[in-house]
């Protein structure tokens, strides 16, 4: 028993972390200690089994080479998980423990089991890593390994602190990033880096902040006030996920939705170009509690989250009206892409709520590449496979029912409600477009508005929706308040679908 | 003092503020016609209408101050 004692003592020893300064410094910066934060995500509070525990155990004040590895269990569910130990110098990511992050990606990826990364780390141990990151095998691989699990096994990352070039990487290449805020930074060089660079004096929130990457750039998916609610959001996202891309995508507990289903026709407005709140539409027909947007705070144009239909899980793609119209920008057309790429990618059927006005037009976009970022909006929507649903709740201009699953982008079922216009373009602009010089050759002012006015009925005529449902546009007009119900069934009945689009390599356009 | 920008470019539609007029964040200080849809462009704060630099029918670009507000 000697020695076995002995062994337990060691360990103990370590499982305490860095020395008491790294401790002193996380009590001054407000943070928990890499084992407490991990006890707010598991059942048990302790990991499921810890690997690399004794990495650099013959060295002083190196305890497990400040990364906590292993797997833990969350709802019943086992995790990888690699967790940066702050107190051990500031979380650097030395030799081990470079390899123990290495070797959670690679033993995730044959346990086809996701992986949370709780990130605290202030980048590269400089000391030991000079020539070294760049060499196969290497902290350098992580990247590597991060882009050969996307897609396969989910990857969440969890920001506890700021974290700058190599350590800014691995939350990008996650599926989802959450980040705390005031705590957590997240840039491509530090802000000592960039006067060194450039001369620009910035701070870390204003460089790399929580707010700036949920506003402005769109890096990251989740703002949180604390720890706490980190750890929340991080188990919440999972209760949405399937193990792996090979496994069945968790459902939940069925739930009436909290708004009336039977107020949806009331809610859409009788004016055309009026604006409406499309969350409030969202659950008037999902389950209660269950719609988790993703991205909340960027590109709200476009409006994409998780949600459960009679218990069923599936990605929601909604325009919403209320913001710029609920026009496609460039930035919303990058948000439907990657949310329509990761739910696909991991069997999530998809749920296209349809009210655009189109693509945005006009300088601006253009400038920012709203063709080719467009494209990739369409083309993730095109090449998914899974259960597509196309609901046509107001305006399909352009090629917004394009990106928006409309009957060329093979959905499952088009449902239109009463309230659909599908049309190249709205009536002001189509009379415009094709009876320029035919108004204009009109002298009297007065007989010239009659015109337009008779021209624009006419055209608003040629897309009434029962007309298009006579041709069989649409599959079906469905009254606003049975939408939910149509879609549970619908759901239901192509839960087994089977299709492949046709044999290639891979595309060339990169969603 | 505070700027109100246009999130998009656009015509000014509709002016539903005049200077003066207290404002709480969120409100429509201007509407824009813009993809023929009305867009607000709301107050980012609590306050007074200070300014209004656009009139109805003006173009407007993304990113243009079309009014300002007094949070004092």
């Amino acid at each position: 028993m000697e020695r076995e004692e002995e062994l337990l003592e060691k360990r103990e020893e370590i499982k305490q972390g860095g020395p008491e300064r790294g401790h002193k410094k996380l009590e001054k910066l407000n943070k928990l200690f890499v084992r407490d934060r991990l006890k707010l995500y598991f059942d048990d509070e302790e990991p499921y089994f810890e690997t690399g525990l004794m990495a650099r155990n013959q060295e002083e004040e190196l305890p497990a080479d400040g990364v906590v590895t292993g797997t833990g269990e969350i709802d019943g569910r086992l995790v990888f998980f690699a967790a940066n130990d702050y107190t051990v110098k500031a979380g650097s990511i030395g030799d081990m423990h470079g390899e123990k992050i290495l070797r959670m990606q690679e033993r995730a990826s044959e346990a086809k089991r996701p992986l949370l990364y709780l990130i605290d780390s202030s980048g590269a141990r400089i000391d030991e890593a000079a020539g070294y990151h760049s060499a196969k095998g290497s902290a350098g691989s992580l990247f590597y390994n991060h882009s050969l699990l996307s897609g396969r096994v989910p990857q969440i990352g969890v920001l506890y602190g700021p974290c700058f070039a190599g350590t800014a990487y691995t939350p990008v290449f996650c599926d989802f990033v959450i980040m705390v805020k005031d705590m957590a930074g997240m840039a491509i060089a530090s802000p000592r880096m960039v006067k060194m660079a450039t001369g620009q004096d910035i701070s870390i929130q204003e460089l790399g902040g929580a707010d700036m990457h949920a506003r402005q750039s769109g890096s990251i998916d989740f703002v949180v006030e604390d720890e706490e609610e980190a750890a929340e959001v991080g188990k919440k996202l999972l209760t949405y996920l399937p193990d792996s891309f090979d496994d069945p995508v968790p459902d939940g507990e069925p739930k009436e939705p909290s708004g009336n289903p039977g107020k949806i026709d009331d809610l859409i407005p009788k004016n055309p170009n009026a604006p409406y709140e499309m969350k409030t539409l969202i659950n008037s027909v999902v389950d209660a509690d269950s719609f988790f947007e993703v991205k909340e705070n960027y590109a709200k144009e476009l409006v994409t989250g998780f949600a459960r239909l009679d218990g069923r899980t599936v990605g929601v793609v909604a325009n919403q009206p209320k913001v710029k119209g609920g026009s496609i920008f460039p930035e919303s057309a990058d948000k439907g892409a990657e949310f329509v790429w990761i739910c696909d990618a991991y069997n999530i059927p998809l749920l296209y709520l349809c009210d655009t006005p189109g693509f945005m037009v006009g300088k601006s976009v253009e400038k920012k590449g709203i063709l080719r970022r467009g494209r990739k909006f369409i083309f993730a929507t095109s090449s998914a496979t899974v259960p597509k649903m196309c609901v046509v709740v107001r305006k399909a201009y352009g090629a917004g029912i394009y990106a928006m699953c409309g009957p060329a982008y093979e959905p499952e079922s088009t449902l239109a409600l009463p309230s659909a216009e599908i049309a190249v373009m709205g009536p002001e602009a189509a009379i415009n477009a094709v009876y320029y010089n035919k108004i204009q050759d009109i002298d009297d002012p007065e007989a010239r508005k009659e015109k337009v006015k008779e021209l624009r009925k006419e055209y608003r005529d040629s897309y009434d929706i029962y007309k298009l449902a006579d041709d069989m546009m649409v599959d079906d007009v469905t009254p606003p308040s049975k939408l939910r119900t149509e879609l549970i069934h619908q759901y239901r009945a192509f839960e087994k679908k089977d299709f492949n689009n046709p044999d290639r390599k891979h595309s060339t356009i990169i969603s | 003092m505070a700027e109100v920008k246009s999130e998009m470019s656009g015509t000014v539609f509709e002016l539903p503020t005049e200077e003066g007029d207290e404002v709480s964040a969120g409100d429509a200080v201007i509407v824009l016609e813009a993809m023929k849809m009305e867009v607000d462009v709301e107050a980012p704060v609590d306050g007074t209408v200070s300014a209004i630099n656009v009139e109805k029918d003006d173009f407007v670009e993304e990113e243009e101050v079309v009014a300002e507000i007094d949070e004092g």
